[in-house]
């Protein structure tokens, strides 16, 4: 059943991209020439998108992480510009976090489409202060950046820490943008004067943080693996086309060799994001850490294969009108999102050696 | 090193207290530091002006160069060279890189190329025509690579036909660098489409006045958003021949010299900026307790980018005192130079982005984009594909260095 919902909603979401989102619409969204993020956007509420990932009894579509996944890869692989990592990484959080209360406040407005949600672009920044129920201060990085969000940041509570949930409303808390060197990607801080927060959630004991860490970074990981194989499928595709020398440059050894490479980087980290996806949807003990290992090597495997994409296309790789540069910033940015991949891989240490302390193996393999 | 005499004549009008001290290396490092030090405060006060466009600030420092005889000081004072030694053009580049003054960027190809090509090959009519021009600040531009020639250069396509006294040439070049600022043009074009002779034996390589009729520039931006490369679309252009460097066929060979010029004299100086590029991100990391000098990773990757820099910076010093006694084409190590220096510039780039977190991925607006971590990793590409890339490099040291057959 889920597999027929899942092929048939790869399927809608090829197409829309497919015609939406090609190089040349990417390219004049990069230049300001169009509104390709609402366009976009609009497009994706509207075929129930947004709503992938949650329960019914929420407004969803009950795909869970699998859902999730499939639609940050097409996303990655088009390059899709907009805040859609932060709202359903933010909306899939919350269902996780929330009350009753905040949820039939936000989650029908977001399955709407009516609401975008701002997250942290990674955790370990600044904190809000928080006072007698209002909020102080200038936010850390946050990734999305509608004017109207609802941000989800975190906060000094008194006695400890936790996230404060953030509507911005343009005067007591408002969203400054931050122009990133990916256009693609919406950001900015909050500032906030004596904001009054729709919601505080107490985190004394770090399994809100977890919660968002196992989001992001799933969502990341897909985007990182989607736009890898894009890039690099596009490349052998220009090496097989590129004729130097009286003959295609693909007929080259040396450059048969480093396409190869580039795929034999993305599929181990495809792999290892299949298992993390896995372990997230059964709620598994281990799948923070393979979570966070599945987004250190996607981001590694799609940082490399931008990178040498634009080594292999020579002059061209190295200018605006090309896509390698889009996709390289995308992997540089991506290389951040959620945490960097060696701050990760340290998260991963820490529960595999509390895993191990309990004897517990983590490396069961579920049928 | 070897120091040879001093230069003992300089065009008039230049003041000559920096070079008058060439026979003495330590006494001619510490003039070229004093004037450096008094230009960085010209520069200030530039800048407080109003920032001067990229332009401006490389004729500016072009200008400020030739006051003291330095804008040329490798060239022969005969065509407005200073003539120093190698010992002091090395103490010179130290120096440049030390006070971070800007590279000259937009007179590579007039300082470098030009000069490598005209003293080789030019009549004595060109290089009196152009040399003292180009020391003066002429800014040129290399017609070389077209959308169809670009590793394979020698099938390039750009048609020069000649026509009595001139050659009438329609085709089309890009990449080509600052051509956007350039009175002239290095260009290479087919005078010979026989398709039974060699494709090298072919090509013409001409000097070309970009003001001349059917000469269109189209700049073409990078990947940092800058436009510094262009595309030069030709249309009956019509060429003296006088302005032919070499015979008739002969523009291949020519060529050469060109190319080793870019190989490799250009990066010593780049390489000694990598080391206070480096050494000031180190300084600045300390500065703020940058949150990398505490994981052990990237501290670890630093000090191995750390020593090759080093490394670097020592290949060159011997490279350039063996040069000495080899002509640039005998010097089979230069493409080793260009794929270890600018793999490195890559590598070193790689680390800045990384290393600077999320304040890196944040876009800055300002005139000076390459001291951003992300423009200087997109923009380290270039060095690695242009010049021939290095994938041809790689080709040219397995087939020429370590004697490998052809396929
Ligand atoms: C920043 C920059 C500035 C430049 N400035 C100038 C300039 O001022 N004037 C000028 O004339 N040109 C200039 N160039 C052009 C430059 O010389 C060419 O880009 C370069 O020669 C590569 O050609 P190409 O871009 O057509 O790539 P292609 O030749 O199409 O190569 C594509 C890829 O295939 C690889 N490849 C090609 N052949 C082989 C082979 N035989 N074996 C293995 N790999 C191979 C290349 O390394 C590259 O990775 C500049 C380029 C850049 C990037």
């Amino acid at each position: 059943m889920l597999e027929d919902d899942l092929e048939l909603l790869v399927q809608s979401i090829e197409d829309v991209l497919s015609n939406e989102c090609g190089s040349q619409a990417l390219h004049k969204f990069y230049d300001g020439e169009n509104a390709l993020d609402t366009d976009l956007w609009r497009q994706a509420s509207d075929l129930g998108w947004l709503a992938i990932g949650l329960t019914e009894e929420l407004g969803g579509l009950e795909m869970g992480y699998r859902g999730l996944d499939v639609l940050h890869r097409a996303l990655g692989r088009a390059g899709a510009p907009g805040g859609f990592i932060p709202t359903l990484v933010g909306a899939q959080w919350l269902s996780q976090v929330a009350d009753e209360r905040l949820l039939q406040e936000l989650m029908p407005r977001f399955v709407a489409g009516e609401l975008e949600f701002a997250v942290p672009a990674a955790l370990g920044g600044v904190a809000l202060e928080e006072r007698d129920g209002f909020l102080s201060g200038t936010s850390s990085l946050l990734m999305g950046g509608s004017e109207t969000c609802v941000a989800i940041v975190p906060v000094g509570v008194v006695g400890g820490r936790g996230f404060a949930v953030v509507e911005a409303d343009g005067r007591t808390a408002v969203m400054e943008p931050a122009e990133l060197w990916d256009r693609t990607r919406p950001a900015g801080k909050l500032v906030c004067n004596q904001a009054k927060p729709l919601a505080l959630i107490a985190d004394a004991d770090g399994a809100v943080a977890r919660c968002y860490l196992s989001n992001m970074t799933l969502a990341v990981a897909a985007d990182c693996v989607g736009a890898a194989r894009r890039i690099a499928g596009q490349t052998v595709d220009y090496l097989k086309e590129r004729v130097q020398f009286g003959k295609p440059l693909a007929t080259l050894q040396a450059l048969k060799h480093r396409c190869a490479d580039l795929f034999l980087k993305i599929t181990p980290a495809e792999d290892l994001l299949n298992h993390a996806v896995d372990a997230a949807s059964r709620a598994d003990r281990s799948a923070l850490m393979w979570c966070a290992l599945a987004k250190a090597a996607a981001s590694d495997a799609f940082r490399f294969v931008a990178a040498d994409c634009v080594q292999l296309h020579g002059g061209v790789g190295h200018t605006w009108e090309f896509d390698c540069h889009i996709f390289l910033k995308r992997a540089l940015l991506n290389e951040e999102l959620g945490g960097r991949n060696a701050i990760l891989r340290d998260l991963a240490a820490e529960e595999l050696n509390l895993a191990a302390m309990k004897g517990i193996s983590t490396m069961e393999i579920a049928a | 090193m070897m120091l040879s005499t001093a230069a003992t004549s300089a065009a008039a009008g230049v003041d000559t207290s920096i070079l008058d001290k060439a026979g003495d290396l330590d006494a001619f490092r510490t003039a070229v530091r004093t004037w450096l030090e008094e230009v960085t405060a010209r520069r200030r006060k530039l800048d407080q002006d109003g920032r001067p466009s990229f332009y401006d600030l490389q004729q500016w420092w072009m200008a400020e160069r030739n006051k003291v005889g330095l804008g040329t000081p490798h060239w022969p004072v005969k065509y407005g060279g200073s003539n120093i030694s190698l010992a002091c053009q090395v103490t010179m580049s130290e120096e440049l890189a030390r006070a971070r003054v800007p590279a000259m960027s937009l007179f590579t190809v007039s300082l470098n190329h030009v000069f490598a090509t005209l003293s080789m090959w030019g009549t004595e009519e060109q290089k009196t025509a152009y040399l003292p021009e180009v020391a003066k600040g002429a800014v040129w531009c290399q017609g070389f690579s077209e959308p169809g020639a670009g590793s394979d250069l020698a099938s390039l396509r750009t048609r020069a036909v000649r026509d009595g006294d001139h050659y009438v040439v329609n085709g089309q070049k890009i990449w080509s660098s600052y051509s956007m600022y350039a009175g002239h043009c290095i260009l290479l074009a087919r005078t010979n489409a026989d398709p039974e002779i060699k494709k090298q034996a072919g090509i013409s390589y001409f000097l070309m006045d970009m003001t001349l009729p059917g000469v269109e520039v189209r700049p073409i931006k990078q990947s940092n958003g800058d436009a510094e490369f262009a595309e030069l679309f030709l249309t009956d252009v019509s060429i003296p021949v006088s302005q032919r460097v070499g015979e008739e066929g002969e523009g291949w060979k020519v060529a050469q010299s060109t190319l080793a010029a870019e190989r490799g004299v250009l990066a010593f100086e780049a390489a000694e900026r990598l080391r206070y590029d480096v050494e000031e991100f180190y300084a600045a990391a300390v500065e703020c307790s940058a949150s990398w000098l505490q994981d052990a990773e990237m501290r670890r990757e630093f000090m191995r980018l750390f020593g090759e820099v080093q490394a670097c910076r020592k290949m060159f010093r011997r490279l350039l005192r063996e040069a000495g006694q080899m002509s640039p084409e005998q010097a089979a190590t230069v493409p080793q130079v260009k794929v270890i220096n600018t793999a490195l510039r890559k590598a070193v780039g790689d680390f800045m982005v990384r290393a600077s977190g999320m304040d890196a991925q944040i876009f800055v607006d300002c005139e000076d984009r390459m001291a951003q971590p992300v423009s200087r990793y997109v923009s380290s590409f270039g060095g690695a594909i242009a010049g021939g890339s290095n994938e041809i490099m790689r080709n040219i040291i397995a087939e020429r260095v370590l004697g490998m057959p052809r396929r």
